[in-house]
């Protein structure tokens, strides 16, 4: 399953702190990347049916506040999406750690 | 903006949706017209969100028509709506061929034997057809039709290369070759509905 797609990624580190719905996720993305990802719904829905159809995360329904005519999914991270996500933070982790001892990413002055 | 014709876009964001395949729009259709609705009260739709949005269905539509229709394949359903699409083609051409050789035969003189035949092999794809139209509906009834129909067709292509090889051999060969596939995916269909390895 490794490595993940930037925006599954991204999902699923939105995730990783509590259920959210749809909308929930784009904007922690957008507000944890300062505005420079912005994860569009056709991105956030298909990348959403495939992670729930290989098990990563799980969807329940809820009542919507903002919605008196109805109900609304609710998304977040199984076990299983826990281990992935956890995988692909070393993976990444590890590049970086490569990033550094190649100099390609200047030590931060102080 | 007002909120009226902000409410008024909506129709767009409707439209833009049917770029997606029908299972997905069913899905999560609603989920993303509430997205749309919440984008709309946090003041967000503007050009650059039309554009923006438009690009990724642009980018994500393809990929998940290609997963359904996939899927759809892979299905016992989808297999044998397939399978009632191509035996209906079959049995159409079938019966266009061997109209146009009887045609033929009337004028050349063939025997009574070879006509008869011709007429068997007209009737078995005609009932090929009705097969096929039946699987595109689904149902234990049009799958044992569609066996019937399959093992007539074979039985007469066998019966005309027996008495005289009047059609040509691409017309002979899909005569027996396809009812032949059609039999043997019926008969997987059947083990994969019967395992509970698919709907």
């Amino acid at each position: 399953m490794l490595p993940l797609a930037p925006a599954t990624f991204d999902i699923l580190l939105a995730l990783a702190d509590g259920e959210k719905h749809g909308y929930g996720i784009m904007k922690e993305v957008a507000a944890r990347t300062n505005g420079a990802v912005q994860i569009g719904a056709g991105t956030l829905y298909g990348a959403l049916k495939r992670l729930l159809a290989s098990g990563v995360v799980e969807e329940i329904e809820r009542d919507d506040p903002d919605d008196a005519s109805g109900r609304r999914r609710y998304y977040r991270l199984t076990r299983h999406g826990l281990d992935v996500a956890r995988a692909e933070s070393w993976r990444l982790a590890k590049v970086v750690q490569d990033a550094h001892q190649k100099k390609l990413i200047p030590r931060r002055a102080g | 903006m007002n909120d009226g014709e902000m409410n008024d876009r909506e129709w767009l964001y409707r439209i833009m949706l049917q770029a997606y395949p029908p299972a997905f729009r069913g899905t999560f259709g609603r989920e993303m017209l509430l997205v749309y609705r919440a984008q709309r009260r946090d003041g967000v739709v503007d050009t650059r969100y039309w554009l923006a949005s438009i690009a990724d269905a642009a980018a994500t539509a393809p990929r998940l028509w290609m997963d359904e229709l996939r899927d759809g394949f892979h299905s016992a359903e989808g297999t044998m709506k397939t399978m009632g699409i191509l035996s209906a083609l079959a049995g159409l051409l079938e019966i266009a061929n061997a109209s146009v050789e009887l045609r033929a035969s009337a004028f050349g003189g063939r025997d009574v034997l070879s006509q008869t035949v011709l007429v068997f092999v007209i009737a078995t794809a005609s009932l090929l057809v009705v097969a096929g139209v039946a699987l595109l509906f689904g149902g234990h009834a049009a799958r044992r039709l569609a066996g019937i129909g399959a093992a007539a067709c074979i039985g007469a292509f066998l019966l005309m290369l027996a008495t005289r090889p009047m059609m040509s051999v691409a017309a002979t060969g899909l005569g027996i070759a396809f009812p032949l596939v059609l039999w043997l995916s019926l008969y997987v269909s059947q083990r994969r509905a019967a395992r509970g390895l698919v709907a």
